[in-house]
C-alpha cells in the first residue's frame, strides 16, 4: 500500500479545525527556545554550582544560595505563567468566535 | 497531633460543618442539574467532566485542590524541617508541573474536545488503536491510582484522629468521611467534586496564610534572626546541598513536572475545561500558587527548627500539630483560624481523594466495561457500574488500611513511579508520528517493570536519581529506538498524522 501517497502529501499540515483553517496558531512544543529557556532557568534554580562558603550573606532569612534558587523560582513562576497566556493559542479564536454567536 | 489546645468537640464541630457545606454542594449540583437539564446523571460526560464545561473558578480550584493533599502540608512541613532550606525544591517542582502541562495540553485539550474524550486512554486507543496499549495503561492508571487513594484514606484518618485528640477515632473517621464523599459524588459527579474544590481549597489557602502569620509572630517577626539560629545551631540544615541532594533536587523536577501532569484525574481536568482560554487563564494562575502553598509550607517547617528544636522523625511528623497549638495559642482569633486551617487540611485530603475516586471509576465505567465487557450498554449503566466498582475498590482500600499486609506491602506504595510510565505516550505520541505501538508497550511495561523492581528492592534512588525516572529514561530510549526499527507504511503514517493533527 505503501508509496501511492505523494510527498507533498505526506507533509500536509492539517491544521483544519472544525473546517475553518485557523492563522495565529500558537503551540509552544513548535518552539525550541522555550524549553532551551525553561532549562536554564531550571538548572540555575538547582543549587549545584556554589562553593561551600555561599551560605552568606543571609538575605531576607534565606542563605546566599538559597535566595538565588528563590528568585530562580519566581523567574519559573512567571515565565510559565507567561508562556500559557502568550505561547498557546490554537483553538481560542475559533471557540470565542462560536461563543459569540451562540451568545 | 496530641494535645491541641483547640481539639476535641470543637474540632468534631467544624469537621461536621465541612461535610455538611460538601454534602450541600453536592446536592446543589444534583437540583441545579435538575432543573437546568444538563444531563449529569445520563452522559458519560456529563457525569465524568462536568459536560466539558468547568469555569475558570471551578477548574482553577479543582486543579489546585487535586493538587495539593493534606499530605502536602503535614508530610512537607515535617520534611523542611528535617532537610532545612533545601527543602525549597517542593517549590520548583510543584510549579514545573505547570511546563509538564505545556508539554502536551494545548493540543491534547483541542483533540479532546474534537474527538470527545473522556479517559486518558481514549486518546491512547486513538492514537494507537491497540488494546495492550490501553490495557496496560488502564492497568498502570488504576493501579497507581487506587494506591493513591489508599494512601489518601490513611490521610483522613490520621488528619480527623489527630484533630480532634481523638474523639473521633480513625476508623469512624475514614468511614464518615467516605460515606459524605461517595454521596456528593453520586450526587454531581465531577461538577460537585470540583465546586466542594472551590470550599476546600479556599480554606487551605487561608488558614496557611493565618499559619505564617502566626509564626511571624511567633519568632518576633525576624525571619532573618531564624536563619542565623540555624547557622549556629544546625549549620548542616543552611549550607550549600551536597551534590546528591542537587541530583535529588533535579530529579524531583523532572518526575514531579512530568508525573504530576499526565496523572489520570489531572488528564481529565483538562477534558472538562469549558475553553481553551478558561484552561490557559487556569494554568497561569496554578504557576503562582506553589509560592504560597509548599512555599509557605517550606517556611514554618524552616521556622519550627528554631521554635521546636531537636525532633526527632516521628516527632517532626507532628510539626504541624504543634504549630498549629502554639499559633491557635495566641488567641481568638488565631484559634479560630487554625480550627479552619485544620478543617481545610481534611478537606484537601478528601478533596484529592474524590478527584482520584472519581477518575477511578470513569476508567472502569469507559476502557473496561464499555470498551470490553458490555460496549452497547447506555451511558446511564455505564455510570451505575463504575459507581458500584468504586464502592467495592474503596471497601478493599480501607479492609487494607486497617489490615496492611505483612509482606508484598510496596505493591502498595507504587504511585508515581508507574503512573509516568504513560508519559511518552502522550508526549511523544502527540507529536511524532512514527512512534508505533510496540515500542510504546515495552517501552511502558519496562520502565514500570523497572522502577517497581528498585522500589520493591529498596533501591528508591540511585545517587540520588529517582527509580521512576530511571525507568522513565528506559520507557523513552526504547519508545524512541523501537520506532525507528519497526518499519512503518506511508499509510499508518498518514492516519497517525490525522489522527494528531490540529
Amino acid at each position: 500500500m505503501g508509496g501511492v501517497y505523494s510527498k507533498e502529501l505526506l507533509q500536509t499540515n492539517y491544521n483544519n479545525f472544525g473546517g475553518v483553517i485557523m492563522k495565529n496558531v500558537k503551540e509552544p512544543i513548535k518552539k525550541p527556545w522555550i524549553w532551551m529557556v525553561m532549562i536554564v532557568i531550571l538548572v540555575l534554580g538547582v543549587p549545584w554550582y556554589f562553593p561551600e562558603s555561599a551560605v552568606y550573606p543571609i538575605i531576607f532569612g534565606f542563605p546566599l544560595w538559597a535566595f538565588v534558587s528563590v528568585i530562580m523560582t519566581v523567574v519559573l513562576s512567571w515565565y510559565l505563567s507567561y508562556l500559557c497566556k502568550h505561547e498557546w493559542n490554537i483553538v481560542e479564536d475559533e471557540e470565542e468566535r462560536q461563543n459569540g454567536e451562540v451568545q | 497531633m496530641n494535645d491541641l489546645t483547640f481539639s476535641g468537640w470543637s474540632g468534631v464541630t467544624i469537621l461536621l460543618v465541612y461535610a455538611l457545606l460538601m454534602l450541600g454542594v453536592g446536592v446543589w449540583s444534583y437540583l441545579s442539574d435538575k432543573k437546568s437539564g444538563t444531563n449529569i446523571q445520563e452522559t458519560m460526560s456529563g457525569y465524568y467532566l462536568a459536560g466539558k464545561n468547568l469555569g475558570l473558578v471551578a477548574l482553577f480550584f479543582t486543579l489546585y485542590a487535586t493538587q495539593y493533599s493534606g499530605n502536602t502540608v503535614v508530610g512537607y512541613a515535617a520534611s523542611g524541617y528535617r532537610m532545612g532550606y533545601a527543602w525549597w525544591m517542593s517549590v520548583p517542582y510543584m510549579i514545573i508541573i505547570i511546563g509538564g502541562y505545556l508539554l502536551f495540553a494545548p493540543r491534547l485539550y483541542a483533540l479532546a474536545k474534537r474527538h470527545e474524550f473522556l479517559t486518558p486512554t481514549d486518546w491512547l486507543e486513538h492514537r494507537f488503536n491497540s488494546k495492550a496499549v490501553s490495557l496496560l495503561a488502564t492497568f498502570f492508571m488504576v493501579w497507581g491510582l487506587g494506591n493513591y487513594l489508599l494512601e489518601q484514606l490513611v490521610a483522613i484518618g490520621q488528619g480527623v484522629q489527630g484533630l480532634t485528640a481523638g474523639t473521633i477515632p480513625y476508623q469512624y473517621a475514614v468511614i464518615f468521611f467516605v460515606i459524605v464523599m461517595v454521596v456528593y459524588e453520586w450526587l454531581g459527579g465531577m461538577k460537585a467534586v470540583a465546586f466542594t474544590d472551590v470550599i476546600q481549597g479556599i480554606s487551605l489557602l487561608v488558614g496557611l496564610a493565618v499559619m505564617l502569620i502566626g509564626g511571624f509572630v511567633l519568632t518576633g517577626g525576624h525571619f532573618g534572626e531564624v536563619a542565623n539560629y540555624i547557622a549556629t545551631n544546625a549549620p548542616e540544615k543552611i549550607a550549600v546541598p551536597p551534590m546528591k541532594v542537587n541530583n535529588q533536587w533535579f530529579s524531583m523536577l523532572i518526575l514531579v513536572g512530568v508525573g504530576a501532569a499526565v496523572y489520570p484525574h489531572a488528564i481529565q481536568r483538562i477534558y472538562s475545561a469549558k475553553s481553551e482560554r478558561i484552561l490557559k487563564k487556569s494554568l497561569s494562575r496554578m504557576a503562582w500558587m506553589p509560592l504560597v502553598t509548599t512555599g509557605v509550607v517550606f517556611a514554618i517547617g524552616i521556622i519550627s527548627i528554631q521554635i521546636f528544636p531537636g525532633l526527632d522523625k516521628m516527632g517532626s511528623e507532628q510539626l504541624v500539630g504543634l504549630f498549629a497549638n502554639k499559633v491557635a495559642g495566641l488567641g481568638g482569633f488565631y484559634y479560630f483560624m487554625m480550627l479552619l486551617l485544620f478543617g481545610g487540611i481534611v478537606a484537601a485530603v478528601i478533596s484529592t481523594a474524590d478527584s482520584v475516586l472519581l477518575s477511578l471509576q470513569s476508567m472502569v465505567s469507559q476502557d473496561i466495561y464499555g470498551r470490553y465487557i458490555n460496549p452497547g450498554a447506555p451511558d446511564t449503566k455505564k455510570i451505575k457500574v463504575g459507581k458500584i466498582v468504586g464502592l467495592i475498590v474503596i471497601a478493599f482500600l480501607i479492609y487494607i488500611a486497617w489490615n496492611p499486609p505483612g509482606t508484598l506491602f510496596e505493591i502498595f506504595v507504587l504511585k508515581f513511579e508507574i503512573l509516568i510510565q504513560i508519559a511518552p505516550a502522550f508526549m511523544l505520541g502527540l507529536y511524532w508520528k512514527r512512534l508505533s505501538k510496540w515500542p510504546v508497550f515495552i517501552g511502558m511495561l519496562s520502565g514500570g517493570a523497572l522502577a517497581g523492581i528498585m522500589t520493591w528492592t529498596g533501591h528508591k534512588t540511585i545517587a540520588g536519581w529517582y527509580g521512576g525516572v530511571i525507568g522513565l529514561v528506559l520507557n523513552i530510549t526504547i519508545c524512541v529506538i523501537g520506532s525507528y526499527l519497526v518499519s512503518m507504511g506511508a499509510e499508518e503514517q498518514i492516519k497517525n498524522q490525522k489522527a494528531t493533527a490540529l
